[in-house]
């Protein structure tokens, strides 16, 4: 036995170091988070002098005032109410034709493409990806925009616009932008992440599963529809969770298609505004304490709805994985 | 030994005879232990089986007899094939990319690789439990036992119920999981999940029961559970096994077919015979060292 040397050596071993460092890069994550909120409040509290929370969140006017004699600035009124209505209009429209567009294109990519099919179709929804907003805002507001007006825009106002609120529309004036259309674009952009994290789930469902489902003869779609998608379905929700927060964040490509008109409009296609488009147009010309507090509530009004909406998601997959998803 | 060694090295010559009378063979013993249900059929002929990944063949010319209502045993070293040859059966092999087969394979009379034959068919009659357990994680122990009768509709609610006892008390499961059924079956124990996939594979009555290495990732005693199983079973299922465990062979098979790799890593059939004549006094020098454990 002698020789055998076993005791602890001095210092910090290996382990306790790398602990330190990767829960250094977690206390950064926190800090700014925590940071980023107090700051927030901190410029939003100009705000609250001249009105309540609620008036921002339930008033659709947004007027800076004028300033009187005295050099105060009265009758300002701050609401966010068409900007909310926006953002959440628009990037409901975009999961909406992002989520099952992309899902089926990622099972297409995962479950039917040849290989050789495959590598470059995957190339091509990393390119999309790659193309930065604006780019895409061009698109919309050159062409795209028009062509949505005439075709998708067109069909849905003239078929349901009669019976389902916020779906008329002018057929002898459309209006030059749209909620809709926004939300479409953000659609597109928002495809391409979709499509990346579906299809890394569906490719993480386990063969031994689908064989076991062939072997009792299941048909290809049986398979897709009874195995593989009930096992990859938190992971698709994620996915779709992720897109939404892109949209919702979108600004750029956002403002160059909305409009950029003040309320909550009286349909999808008329103009609007979003709580990112509407910082991104107003950011400029906002001056003095209250205008700088507004800005800075809608920022805390973004970071809100963000947080709800995970909140929702979360509880619907929750309850989704105690229940089996089934039944 | 050495005499008998000899012996064997020289009849290697006459395999092709052998692998002829092999097929005679067990129709004697059949005959000697029929049972009642011998009518429902369950007699697999394969002819001139190979099946390729691509243009590699894994399987060479395997002409094989497998009797009603027994348990075939598929033995041999690795990389020998056994495994791609049971998936052929059911039409698994196929589903792989540049998988193919050719030859013939005849399911009581009907060649299960006619133009005609919808492979999907053909598996709901040929089942299959694999290595790994593998129940359906989003699907609760009664869904996994019911998921081939609902593929197939017509059946019932209550009909269904009454399938999935009868499914799950012959997998010798249903005193485990009767107060649970609605509970996920990855909640169960390895050796449990394996008798829910075997309750899972027979709830839909398939002649053909197939079973790829079924105990490989099971304790001991969960083997022993499912080698009761799969004896009770051989008297309603025509049962296929592959194994890399010779004592299990030998424990539940009837019949063992030993295979063992070409040159060109090709697996070929060397013998087949009753069990208990291939553990004991095998005809070929490689299987009598197969199974002494001289290789594999």
């Amino acid at each position: 036995m002698a020789g055998l040397e076993l005791r602890r050596t001095g210092g910090l071993s290996a382990d306790s170091f790398f602990r330190r460092i990767t829960g250094t890069g977690l206390i950064i994550l926190v800090v700014a988070l925590a940071g980023l909120v107090v700051a927030f409040v901190g410029y939003s509290n100009p705000l609250w002098t001249i009105q309540s929370p609620i008036d921002f969140l339930t008033s659709s006017t947004w007027s800076t005032g004028t300033i009187n004699e005295n050099g105060e600035i009265v009758d300002a009124l701050y609401g966010a109410l068409g900007a909310i209505f926006g953002t959440v209009a628009t990037s409901l429209i975009a999961v909406l034709f992002a989520a099952p567009i992309g899902i089926l294109a990622a099972i297409f990519l995962v479950e039917f493409a040849p290989p050789r099919l495959a590598a470059p179709l995957t190339f091509i929804v990393e390119l999309i990806a790659a193309i930065p907003s604006v780019v895409f805002g061009l698109w919309a507001a050159g062409d795209l925009s028009n062509r949505l007006r005439d075709t998708i825009e067109w069909w849905i106002a003239s078929s349901f616009g009669r019976f389902i609120p916020f779906l008329s529309e002018d057929p002898e004036s459309p209006a030059a932008d749209s909620v809709f259309r926004a939300g479409f674009l953000l659609a597109i952009m928002i495809l391409p992440m979709v499509v990346a994290v579906s299809r890394e789930f569906i490719r993480s469902v386990p063969i031994s599963l689908r064989e076991g489902y062939i072997g009792m003869g299941a048909t290809k779609w049986e398979v897709i529809r009874d195995v593989i998608l009930p096992t990859a379905r938190i992971g698709l929700i994620g996915g779709v969770l992720l897109a939404l927060g892109r949209a919702i964040g979108e600004t750029i490509a956002v403002t160059m298609v909305i409009g950029n008109a003040e309320g909550v409009p009286s349909s999808l296609f008329q103009p609007g505004q979003t709580v990112a488009s509407k910082i991104a147009s107003n950011i400029g010309e906002a001056s003095g304490p209250v205008a700088i507090g507004a800005m800075a509530a809608l920022g805390l009004s973004l970071f809100l709805i963000t947080t709800v909406i995970s909140l929702v998601v979360r509880v619907l997959v929750r309850r989704f994985a105690v229940t089996g998803g089934r039944s | 030994m050495a005499a008998e060694k000899h012996k064997a090295e020289n009849t290697t010559a006459g395999a092709k005879d052998e692998l002829a009378q092999a097929s005679a063979r067990p129709a004697a013993q059949a005959a000697q232990r029929a049972s009642a249900s011998e009518g429902d059929g369950g007699r697999l002929t394969l002819e001139n089986v190979s099946a390729r990944y691509g243009t590699f063949r894994a399987v060479k010319d395997v002409t094989l007899a497998v009797r009603p209502k027994s348990v075939t045993a598929l033995i041999g070293p690795s990389g020998c094939g056994k495994s791609t040859l049971i998936r052929t059966i059911n039409r698994m092999h196929e589903t792989l990319p540049g998988a193919t087969v050719s030859g013939s394979i005849a399911l009581d009379g009907v060649d299960l690789y006619s133009s005609d034959v919808d492979p999907v068919r053909a598996r709901r009659v040929v089942g299959m439990v694999f290595q790994k357990p593998n129940p359906f994680p989003t699907m609760s122990i009664s869904e996994n036992v019911s998921s081939g009768l609902r593929l197939t509709g017509g059946a019932s609610k209550s009909e269904i119920a009454g399938i999935v006892e009868d499914s799950l008390r012959r997998a010798a499961l249903w005193d485990e999981v009767k107060d649970k059924l609605n509970q996920p079956g990855t909640s169960l124990s390895g050796g449990q999940q394996q008798r829910l996939c075997i309750a899972r594979t027979i709830a839909v009555k398939p002649r053909v029961v197939l079973m790829d290495e079924p105990c490989s990732a099971l304790d001991p005693v969960a083997t022993l559970k499912i080698e009761e199983l799969i004896r009770d079973l051989a008297a309603e299922y025509t049962i296929v096994i592959v194994t890399h465990n010779m004592q299990q062979a030998s424990r539940v098979s009837d019949e063992t077919a030993f295979f063992s790799m070409d040159d060109d890593r090709a697996g070929y059939l060397v013998e087949t015979g009753p069990t208990a004549e291939m553990f004991t006094n095998p005809k070929q020098a490689l299987t009598e060292g197969y199974i002494q454990g001289r290789f594999g």
